[in-house]
């Protein structure tokens, strides 16, 4: 579960809020779309998740941790317990499709014996079996978007953040990865927050949205679409 | 894990070899001069030590004193302030021990008058650095017609003491900063090529302790090459040194610590140095990247 209660984050620096009193709640093995204009506070949101950034005000709780208590030393356990997905993938160039993903297993120490199995599992889930000894350079975008994927589930996360994870695929891939998130949230029942400005297919995908507007929560709809507006008027 | 840090260490460095080995260079450089200055200035105390000992003063008696008044002023010698002893001998001892120092062929002196030489008193001084003052004192007593000070090849290797401990201590303080930017510079450089790979790292939960290891080994054997190669040069510089002291025939006036004694010191430093240079400069470089 991921529980924001009056949650203010102010940048050092920054004279108005990134956000300001957001209150919301995540049960496990949901699906949100956090949608909002740009600058909205959308990307803030999971950096405060992640412990990237301190917050200024409020709590957060994500699962069991309480990351207002969470000391410097225990982030990174924390953070093994959720998956990343971002809009320029990250993958690592000199490193091949098979080697991305047993990297995030290898540090956090985890038995070499064990991940050579998870590679191909994972792999074969995302249907990226074949291009296993591929460099990043030698995919597509949606291809390279999928490795990424791959790479978050690895360490069996309980939350997913996606931000923009389309931002760079054309529409046609664009549908095949949200696809591919809402079928990890329905068959691995991992819950999944993403972030997205694709207004046709969060409308097709039926699933709860939470707005965002300079930095306050204008609307969470459990059926949404992508505009607030109409959301409302179809209710 | 150990073996991971490790193997990731080497592949940093083979992955940036030129700038190891130059930083390398610099930082042998900076131990090697620091530690010559340190062997040099070791040298020279030792030297010091050893004609202080030998630092006392001769006070000559005034001529036509019989031996019971020379004998008499043992007491007013000893009373002047800072001096430790003083030992008589009487003109006929002098001659003596001044014709046993003669070679056989020079005996034409032999037959010289017994009370030629003017008897006098060697005095040992408290404080060697009032040997001068004392001196002047005991000069101006009743009956001491002069004294002589041999202070002056100890006071010129004092003088290039200090100098040589300054010089030292200077390049210590400056040499170490240097080495320690070296290090500093060359960990952020390795990172900066790693950053991707360190955001990654970071996000998936890795701990400070494995993102910092790899260049931990890295700064360490940097170090640790450094100071291994600073141990072979220091070897061939005190070498040379020594020579040069016995080419210049000034072994009698110099005596070198044989490098033997010196040995374990110097590696202990050399490679204690480096290693601690190594890993305190890469931890420092990477810190304000482990904060977030
Ligand atoms: N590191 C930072 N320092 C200061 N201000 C920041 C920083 N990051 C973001 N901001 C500000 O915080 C606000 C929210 O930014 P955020 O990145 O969360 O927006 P966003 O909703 O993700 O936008 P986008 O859709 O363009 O990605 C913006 O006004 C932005 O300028
Ligand atoms: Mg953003």
């Amino acid at each position: 579960m991921i529980d924001f209660q009056h949650v203010s984050k102010r940048y050092k620096g920054a004279e108005r809020f990134a956000v300001e009193d957001a209150t919301f709640q995540v049960k496990d093995g949901e699906f949100v779309f956090l949608v909002g204009p740009s600058g909205s506070g959308k990307t803030t949101i999971f950096k405060l998740i992640t412990k990237e950034e301190p917050l200024t005000e409020g709590s957060i709780q994500v699962n069991s941790f309480d990351l207002n208590r969470l000391k410097h030393r225990r982030v990174p356990f924390y953070r093994r317990t959720l998956g990343v997905v971002f809009q320029d993938f990250r993958l690592i160039q000199t490193k091949t499709v098979a080697e991305n993903l047993a990297f995030v297993m290898k540090v956090i120490n985890i038995d070499p014996y064990f991940i050579d199995d998870r590679v191909d599992e994972v792999l074969n889930w995302v249907d990226m079996a074949d291009k296993k000894q591929r460099f990043p350079h030698e995919l597509s975008g949606g291809e390279q978007q999928r490795v990424s994927i791959a790479r978050a589930l690895m360490n069996r996360p309980e939350v997913i953040l996606a931000d923009e994870p389309t931002g760079n695929l054309d529409p046609e891939l664009s549908r095949d990865t949200l696809r591919l998130f809402e079928r990890i949230n329905r068959e691995l029942k991992t819950t999944v927050l993403v972030v997205t400005h694709e207004k046709v297919l969060v409308d097709e995908m039926n699933k709860r949205v939470i707005y965002l507007d300079r930095g306050r929560i204008v609307g969470d709809r459990q059926q949404g679409t992508y505009e607030i507006a109409g959301a409302k008027g179809r209710r | 894990m150990t073996i991971y840090y490790i193997r990731e260490g080497f592949r940093g460095i083979r992955r940036h070899l030129l700038m190891f080995l130059g930083s390398v260079a610099v930082i042998t450089a900076c131990l090697t001069l620091t530690g010559s200055f340190a062997l040099l200035a070791e040298n020279l105390d030792y030297n010091i030590g050893q004609l202080i000992d030998e630092n006392e003063f001769v006070a000559y008696l005034e001529d036509g004193m019989d031996e019971d008044e020379a004998a008499g002023m043992e007491s007013d010698i000893l009373a002047v302030d800072n001096v430790r002893d003083a030992i008589y001998i009487s003109s006929e001892q002098a001659m003596e021990n001044y014709l046993e120092r003669l070679e056989e062929s020079d005996r034409l002196f032999a037959d010289l008058p017994e009370d030629l030489l003017p008897a006098r008193y060697t005095v040992y001084v408290e404080n060697i650095d009032r040997l001068e003052e004392t001196s002047q004192q005991v000069a101006a007593l009743d009956g001491v017609d002069h004294v002589t000070v041999s202070l002056s090849v100890a006071e010129g290797f004092s003088s290039t003491r200090k100098v040589v401990v300054t010089v030292a201590a200077l390049l210590l303080a400056a040499l170490l900063a240097a080495s320690l930017l070296v290090i500093f510079n060359t960990t952020r450089l390795a990172m900066q090529g790693r950053m991707e790979e360190i955001a990654v790292m970071k996000i998936v939960g890795a701990t400070n302790g494995f993102v910092r290891g790899p260049f931990v080994v890295e700064g360490a054997v940097m170090g640790l090459v450094s100071g291994g190669l600073a141990c072979a040069l220091e070897r061939g510089f005190y070498e040379v040194f020594q020579q040069i002291i016995e080419s210049y025939q000034l072994a009698d006036l110099f005596y070198v610590i044989p490098f033997r004694q010196v040995r374990t010191i110097v590696f202990a430093v050399y490679l204690g140095g480096g290693l601690f240079i190594g890993i305190f400069g890469s931890v420092a470089a990477i810190r304000r990247l482990l904060k977030v």
